[in-house]
This record gives C-alpha cells, sequence and structure tokens, in this order.
C-alpha cells in the first residue's frame, strides 16, 4: 500500500510512497478520512514520493487547509514534491514545512 | 550608418536573386511543373540564407530558412505549387527584401515592426503546408519591444497570464503544471500564483476534479501568439487570457501610431498585424458580436475586446484613432490655403477671360461658336462655384470656441450663462470665418457683460437666473446670416439718444424712430456703460465691429427691448471673391448689382411705377425708397443719353428700394476687384469688375445705397410734411 | 524517465517519433495498431501516449475508448495523429476525449512541442 498510516495516541503519522497523483489521491484520501479526529497532529513524510501532479498537489493543500485537526505538518518534502510546489509557486505556502530530507530519491 | 561595400553587394546581391525569384514565380503560374524555375526559387532562398548568416542578419536567416524548406518540399515533389503558395511566396520575396534593407541599414525599429510580419507569413506559409506552427523551434521570436536591446529580460515588458482550468481537466489528461514548465522554457516565469480557494475541504473533495486556478506574470521575447500557442491544447478546459503590462500596452499604442494607415482597414486587422490580439481571440470577439447582434445592444468590436479584457482601451482607443486617421485621409487632402487663393484668383481671371470671348463671338457674329461659348461658360461656372466651395468651412468651430468663453466669463463675472448654438453646419468662405472671429467675439462679450444680467437681478425682474446666450447661422439668398441674441437687459434707447445729443449726433428735437435709435449705438463714442468693464465699453466696440463686418461686404443690423433682451444680425456675403451679378446701365456706365439682390425688374413704358414725390417710388400701389442711378452718381452729360429707363427694384433683409437705370445688361458673372485704398469709403460702391470688352463696371453696394436711399427719403418726406 | 507509447500502423512514422523521442530524453514504447497497443498497457507507468487515428485492427478512436475505461491509464494525456483529409475525424475524437491534435505530415520538433505541453515535468 502506497500510504502507510502510523496511529499513536493524538498523532498521525503518514508515509507516503509512489506517485501522488490523480491515480493515487482518492485513495490517500478514503485511507486517512476515517483518522481524522479534533485534537490530532497529523504529519505527512514526502520523502518517498516519486510523482506529483495538479490532483497530488490539491491533496496536500486540502489536507493543509484541515482544520478539524489539530495540526498538519510535512516533512521530507522529495524533489517531485519540491518541483511541484515550485513550478505551482506553492513553495512559500508549504515553506514552513520543507525540510530537504538529505535521502531525497528520485 | 552606411553600409559598407561587401554589405552593399549583399544588397545588390539579394536584390538580384530576389528578382529571379519573381520571375521565376510569375512564370510558374502558367507552367508549375518546370522544375528549373522551382530551382530557382530555391537559389534564391538558400542563396540569400547563407549570405545573410555570413552577416549575422539573424531576421533574414530566420524567415528565409522555413521558406527554402517549404520550396525544397516543392522539389521533392512533397508539396504543390499552386495560386495560393505563389501569391505567399511573393510575399515572402516581398518581405525579405525589406528585411535585407533594414538589415544592412541596420534600423532596429524597422526590424521590429518587420518581424510581427515575418511572424505572419510564416504561419500563413506553415498552414499552407498544414504544419501546425510551432515557432519556439524553428524561428528565434523577434520581440515586439523596443527593449530588446537592452538585454534585460525585465525591460521587456511583461504578460499576465490568466489561467481558470475548468473541473475536467485532470480527467481529460491535461495538467496545469506540464503547461506552466512549458511557459519555462518560452521565457522568463516571474510570478506564479495559485489560486485554491474554490478546493473543498479535505473530506469532501473530488481530487479528481481541478480546483486551481492560476495567474502568472510571463516576460518572453515572444508574441500573444506564442503565448496562446502554448495552451493550444487546452482551450476547451481553460478560460485563457493574456493581459499585456503597461509596457506592452504602451508598445502596441506605438506599434499602432508607426502603421501606415490603410484604407479600409478594420480594428480587428489593425490590432491583429501588431499582436495585441490572436487571431484566435479576434473569431471568438467577432462571434461574440454576432451572436449578440438580436440584441438592442449591440456592441462595436472595440467594446467586446475591452470587456473580455483581450485588448486594453488604450490599444483600441489608438487603433481607432488610426482608422479615423486612414478613413480622413483617404478623404481628404491638405491644400495650402494659399495655393487655394491663387487658384481662385485664376479661375476669376479665366471668368473674365470667357466673358471676353463670349463678347468678341458675338461681335463678329461667330455664329458657329456660340454652341462652344455657351458650354465653355458653363464649365467656367462650374470651376468656379467648385473652387469656391473648397475654401467653404462650417461656422460650427467658430461657434464652439465660444463656449469656452462663456463658462470663463461667466465664472468671471459670477453669472450664469447657458450658450446654445444653431446652425453650425452653415459653411462659408474659410476668410470670412476668419475675419469674423473678432467682431463675434466682441458681440458675444457684449452680451456676456453687458446684456445678461447677474442671477439677483434677473429674478427681481422675474426672469429666470441662468441667462441665455443663442448663435444662430443660416443661409438667405447668397448671404450668410449669423444672429447673436440674448434675453438679458436690452440696450436702453433713452440712454443711446441722451449720449448721442451730447455727442452732437442728434438734435434735441429730432424725432429718431425706434430703429433708428439703436442704430445709434453703432457710432463711434456710444457705449453707454457707465463703467467700463474690463471686456468692453470702452465705446470703441460696436463701431469697429460695424466697420469690420461692412469690410467683408456685410451688413449688422440691431434689435434690442428694454428688459428683454437684444439681437444682433450680421449679413454676409458667402464669398468674396465672384458673384453673380446684374448688370445694367446708366447713361454710359456699367453698373453691376447682386443678383442675389435683385428682386426684379420693371421697364418703364410698363406704366406699373411712377415717381411719388423725390424719392419715392410706388409699384403695384407699394410704395419704396429708390434712385436714378445717373444721378446718383452725378453723371455727366447724363440727359444726353435717354433710355428708355427701367426700375430694378432690390432687397435686402426687409427693405425694399428701387434703383432707376437706363438699361438692362442681363446676368454676369462678376470678378470682383477691390477699389483701390483711395476709394475705399465711396458711398454705394463695393468694388469693380473688368467685363469682357475690357471696360470698367462698378459693383454696386446696395446695402450701402438703401441705407442713403432710406434715411435721405425720410428726411425729404419729413421736411414735407412739416413744411405742409 | 519518461515513458511515451506511440501507435501508428507505419513503421517510419514510429521509427521517425521514436527516435526524435528518445533523442529528447524519453523512453519509447511503439505499437503497430489499437490492439497491440492495449496489450502493451501492463501496468507500467506511461506518461503519454501517441496515437494515429487511421489504423487496422483498431483504429485510434476506439484505441483511446478503452484507454478510458483503463482504471491504470485513463488519465494518460493522448495526442492524436490525423491528415489533413481525417480531420472531420477530429469531432469524434473529441467526444471521445482526445485533446491534442498534430496533423500529418509534421516536423519532428513540432511532435515534440506538442509532448512538452502535455507531459507532466
Amino acid at each position: 500500500m502506497p500510504i502507510n498510516i502510523v496511529l499513536k495516541d493524538q498523532s498521525i503519522k503518514v508515509n507516503l510512497t509512489e506517485e501522488l497523483t490523480i491515480y493515487s489521491v482518492m485513495e490517500f484520501r478514503d485511507a486517512l478520512v476515517g483518522h481524522l479526529q479534533p485534537g490530532v497532529d497529523i504529519s505527512v513524510d514526502l520523502s518517498q514520493v516519486t510523482e506529483v501532479d495538479t490532483a497530488g498537489l490539491q491533496w496536500l493543500l486540502a489536507l493543509k487547509g484541515l482544520n478539524v485537526v489539530q495540526r498538519v505538518e510535512f516533512c521530507h518534502h522529495s524533489k517531485a514534491v519540491i518541483d511541484a510546489l515550485e513550478l505551482s509557486g506553492l513553495s512559500g505556502t508549504f515553506d514552513d514545512t520543507i525540510v530537504i530530507s538529505s535521502e531525497a530519491r528520485v | 550608418m552606411t553600409a559598407s561595400d561587401v554589405q552593399k553587394l549583399f544588397m545588390t546581391e539579394a536584390e538580384e536573386l530576389l528578382t529571379e525569384m519573381e520571375d521565376a514565380l510569375l512564370s510558374l503560374e502558367a507552367d508549375s511543373e518546370n522544375i528549373e524555375l522551382i530551382n530557382q526559387l530555391f537559389r534564391a532562398m538558400h542563396t540569400i540564407k547563407g549570405a545573410a548568416g555570413i552577416f549575422n542578419y539573424s531576421a533574414i536567416v530566420d524567415f528565409t530558412h522555413p521558406i527554402e524548406t517549404s520550396i525544397d518540399k516543392v522539389r521533392k515533389n512533397e508539396l504543390k505549387i499552386d495560386c495560393a503558395l505563389i501569391a505567399l511566396l511573393l510575399k515572402c520575396k516581398d518581405h525579405t527584401w525589406a528585411l535585407v534593407n533594414a538589415a544592412v541599414e541596420d534600423d532596429e525599429a524597422a526590424l521590429n515592426t518587420l518581424s510581427i510580419q515575418s511572424q505572419l507569413i510564416l504561419t500563413e506559409l506553415g498552414r499552407h503546408e498544414n504544419i501546425e506552427s510551432c515557432f519556439p523551434q524553428t524561428i528565434a521570436a523577434e520581440p515586439i519591444t523596443p527593449e530588446r536591446i537592452e538585454g534585460h529580460y525585465l525591460d521587456t515588458g511583461h504578460w499576465l497570464i490568466s489561467l481558470d482550468f475548468r473541473a475536467d481537466t485532470l480527467r481529460n489528461g491535461l495538467d496545469p503544471l506540464s503547461f506552466i514548465r512549458y511557459l519555462h522554457q518560452l521565457g522568463q516565469v516571474l510570478e506564479v500564483i495559485c489560486l485554491s480557494h474554490k478546493l473543498p475541504s479535505f473530506e469532501a473533495c473530488d481530487f479528481e476534479s481541478c480546483f486551481l486556478r492560476y495567474r502568472i506574470i510571463f516576460a518572453g521575447n515572444c508574441t500573444k501568439e506564442q503565448i496562446e500557442s502554448v495552451f493550444e491544447f487546452a482551450q476547451d478546459d481553460c478560460d485563457i487570457q493574456i493581459l499585456p503590462s503597461q509596457k506592452i500596452s504602451e508598445s502596441f499604442q506605438a506599434l499602432i501610431e508607426q502603421l501606415n494607415p490603410s484604407e479600409n482597414q478594420r480594428l480587428g486587422e489593425i490590432l491583429l498585424s501588431i499582436g495585441a490580439i490572436t487571431e484566435k481571440e479576434l473569431a471568438k470577439s467577432l462571434h461574440l458580436q454576432s451572436d449578440n447582434a438580436d440584441d438592442s445592444t449591440t456592441k462595436k468590436l472595440g467594446e467586446v475586446l475591452i470587456a473580455n479584457q483581450l485588448v486594453d482601451k488604450p490599444v483600441v482607443e489608438q487603433a481607432l484613432k488610426k482608422q479615423t486617421q486612414a478613413r480622413e485621409q483617404a478623404q481628404t487632402i491638405r491644400v495650402d490655403s494659399n495655393r487655394l487663393g491663387q487658384l481662385i484668383n485664376l479661375v476669376g481671371e479665366l471668368v473674365t477671360a470667357s466673358a471676353a470671348m463670349k463678347v468678341m463671338v458675338d461681335r463678329y457674329h461667330f455664329l458657329d461658336a456660340n454652341d462652344l461659348v455657351g458650354c465653355v461658360e458653363h464649365l467656367v461656372q462650374e470651376i468656379r462655384e467648385n473652387a469656391l466651395q473648397l475654401r467653404m468651412v462650417q461656422i460650427g468651430e467658430t461657434f464652439s470656441r465660444f463656449r469656452r468663453v462663456v463658462r470663463d466669463v461667466s465664472n468671471e463675472l459670477g453669472k450664469q450663462i447657458e450658450l446654445t448654438i444653431q446652425g453650425g453646419e452653415s459653411e462659408l468662405d474659410k476668410i470670412v470665418v476668419e475675419k469674423i472671429n473678432d467682431p463675434l467675439t466682441h458681440l458675444v462679450r457684449n452680451a456676456l457683460d453687458h446684456g445678461i444680467e447677474q442671477p439677483q437681478e434677473r429674478i427681481n425682474a422675474g426672469k429666470s437666473a441662468v441667462g441665455h446666450l443663442m448663435l444662430n447661422a443660416f443661409h438667405d439668398s447668397g448671404h450668410i446670416v449669423i444672429e447673436v441674441t440674448d434675453d438679458g437687459a436690452g440696450l436702453n434707447p433713452e440712454r443711446i439718444r441722451k449720449k448721442a445729443e451730447l455727442l452732437g449726433l442728434v438734435d434735441v428735437n429730432q424725432v429718431l424712430s425706434h430703429a433708428e435709435i439703436l442704430r445709434l449705438a453703432f457710432e463711434p463714442g456710444l457705449s453707454t456703460k457707465e463703467k467700463a468693464s474690463n471686456l468692453s465699453g470702452r465705446g470703441v466696440g460696436m463701431d469697429v465691429v460695424k466697420r469690420n463686418i461692412e469690410a467683408l461686404r456685410g451688413s449688422v443690423e440691431l434689435d434690442s427691448e428694454l428688459g428683454k433682451g437684444t439681437k444682433i444680425t450680421i449679413t454676409l456675403p458667402l464669398t468674396l471673391a465672384i458673384i453673380d451679378g446684374f448688370m445694367v446701365g446708366a447713361a454710359n456706365e456699367n453698373y453691376v448689382i447682386p443678383l442675389n439682390m435683385v428682386e426684379e425688374c420693371v421697364e418703364l413704358n410698363q406704366g406699373e411705377w411712377h415717381e411719388q414725390q423725390k424719392n419715392y417710388i410706388s409699384l403695384r400701389g407699394e410704395l419704396m425708397p429708390f434712385i436714378r442711378l445717373k444721378s446718383f452718381f452725378n453723371i455727366p452729360n447724363a440727359n444726353q443719353y435717354n433710355h428708355r429707363e427701367s426700375l430694378v427694384v432690390v432687397r435686402f433683409g426687409r427693405t425694399k428700394a428701387g434703383i432707376v437705370v437706363d438699361k438692362l445688361f442681363g446676368e454676369q458673372q462678376t470678378v470682383i476687384k477691390p477699389l483701390g485704398k483711395m476709394f475705399q469709403h465711396l458711398k454705394g460702391l463695393s468694388g469693380a469688375t473688368i467685363l469682357g470688352t475690357g471696360d470698367i463696371a462698378l459693383i454696386l453696394d446696395v446695402q450701402g445705397l438703401i441705407t442713403e436711399v432710406s434715411i435721405s427719403a425720410k428726411k425729404y418726406h419729413h421736411v414735407a410734411l412739416i413744411d405742409e | 524517465m519518461k515513458k511515451i507509447l506511440v501507435v501508428d500502423d507505419s513503421a517510419s512514422i514510429r521509427h521517425v517519433v521514436s527516435i526524435a523521442l528518445r533523442g529528447a530524453g524519453y523512453e519509447v514504447i511503439d505499437a503497430c495498431d489499437g490492439k497491440d497497443a492495449l496489450s502493451k498497457l501492463n501496468g507500467d507507468k506511461i506518461n503519454l501516449i501517441i496515437s494515429d487515428v487511421n489504423m487496422p485492427n483498431m483504429d485510434g478512436i476506439s484505441f483511446l475508448k478503452e484507454v478510458k475505461k483503463h482504471p491504470r491509464y485513463k488519465f494518460t494525456p493522448v495526442i492524436m495523429l490525423t491528415t489533413e483529409a481525417g480531420r472531420d475525424k477530429m469531432e469524434e475524437g473529441r467526444m471521445a476525449g482526445a485533446k491534442a491534435w498534430v496533423v500529418k505530415p509534421f516536423q519532428p520538433p513540432q511532435m515534440l512541442d506538442a509532448v512538452a505541453k502535455l507531459c507532466l515535468p
């Protein structure tokens, strides 16, 4: 499963692998949506994302915009993610959460 | 910068090759299979391209290369040569020559303008070959902004590209990211703004639909068309707008200004030619226009373009200006007014010569020539009318200038005055228009200053607070009449009379009619305004006005009612140069009466008229003053000539008078020659003319005569009455 | 590396296009008609499909319709190739979801251009 969710107390750690594209976003959404509760912290590791398209960007944006949860954080953005954010002018939006992973693949 | 010898050589060679190319193309029209001709075409483009490459004339290289390729295809039978292609290649040949010239002269501005045409021609060529345009690869695009040379990207001006993607975009296999990435290849993407406000919440979002919109600031050495082509596949899924920045907009305006106004260019064509809109945008707009054609509010193309943000307003306005320029240029031609004056003088001479010829023909009874003479006369008449017409201008422009005067003066004086203009389209001779300006101004200022009262005063008098001033012009029997009317305080006849008595113009006991008293206002020294204002009232005004108008062979009348208002009527001849005259004889002298004032002629033996007392005549019961020309002018030995007398009834304005003459000659085109300075103030004469015989005829100043006659007639009558 | 599927019954076209694409850094798989192409869609990632319209066995539009049904490939950008004479097919193609068209004969750079506009970075 390209999306890996680890729940621990009030924190959810999400690990995405492979594509974050129109082919995977609905699946990713469905996997995560049930866990969205007030007071929950979500951390999404993007280090293994190989490809991002507009659908994927929308997913990231929508997730970031969640107000039901306590906090949403993205980390270890892979090159594919960074490139997509830059092209779409969204780097600034995700600025506080961009941490360039030393193991960035692709 | 002069071309060096080698460059000159290039130009000569290019000229030869292009001439060969043209010859070949023209021959191919009849002989399209001729390989030798096709090779000639290829050779021309190939050689020019090569040579241009050596000189680094990239514009020429970039243009000729695809053409060479196309011709090569023809050579290889991959492309058929038909009429359309030949026509297109002829265009290419012309354009290449233009490029060669511009390049050798190192004319940056010309190259910039030409580059757009290069694009357009090559697009046509590409279309002809069924190849969709692919500019980025095959042509190094020439920028449209003059700042290219500076080499500063940011100075080239930028575009705002607005992309509103529709919901199904992603599902259709398209992705905004690929287009944005492509833009990076085309030029500089300065900023990307992603609008995500339409994105639903995470839980409910259908991520397969597209909710994102983009606004991109883009700078690049490319045309609007090239930017548009980036999104060619997204036409159905995205609302695209490409908006020029101020700089680019200004450069569009500059380009439009540089265009040669060519007749019948439509707004869309003008804008397309400079790259302000693309073909697709134009097609879409025209479509929108015709879609709404049923609405009562059919929008003009310019409005549609602006409303849809395809072109901004200043650019449209500039293009419309250029259109008007073209139309005006097509319809008008500038003529030096001196030349026109010369022409009219010559026409005058022609009239005289033609008359002389007629006299000659009559004298020697060249009967055969009668028709010819009649024909020449008729033609001369036409030429005369046309020539005079050339100098006619509408009085409206003069009238309109007074709007400003009225506004400024009413502000200055604290009055409220409304100006109405009527009959502005009435035409009169340009010179008359110029000369009437000063007198008119004085009269208008008079009305504003003395005529119309202060608002409070007006209210007290039961009038509206706002005063009215009207300028009216119309034609009346060969004259133009200008009326200046105000609803102000009017002239005070009492005051005028008192002043006139003071000045000794009028005897205390003299009985004067209302009209006569008013006429006194034209006498020098008669300003009844107690305090001379800044504008008028120094008492030098009205008489100068009258003199100026009379110098134009016009006249001025005054009508006023105390408390109600004043009307000043100026009558001017339509032209100063040539008039239709009616020639009469008194004793052995010839006189000309302006034909438009002649009412009728009655011969003595008809018994319809007879003298009543000395200066009056009764014609069919109607009484009018008259003069006997030979008496009036004291022609010596007049009684030697006892002709049967005739009466010419002249009318001027409302006044009629009779002129008794000895002979009636008939209509005569009269070229007015002014009397010498010495004779300017002769009463009753307004000029002279040279007849075909070489004799001189004096032109009667009918207005002056009538006035003289009326006054003296009344005087006499008055005296006669008193005597009785 | 991006992968492109080229479908055309003309070997020379496949050849020319493949060379151009490979030269531009793409990986190319080719097929000679719709059926053959479908068989090549085995689950691997395909970034773009270039397909001719007039082909035996299964023409381009039918192929496109099949692709649109395939869960793994339904959102893949497709460039259809057509001739001037075949322009009337474009409407039908559009209805089937074909957004990008290149008209034959075309220059390789033109093809690369179209690919660049549609292929995700």
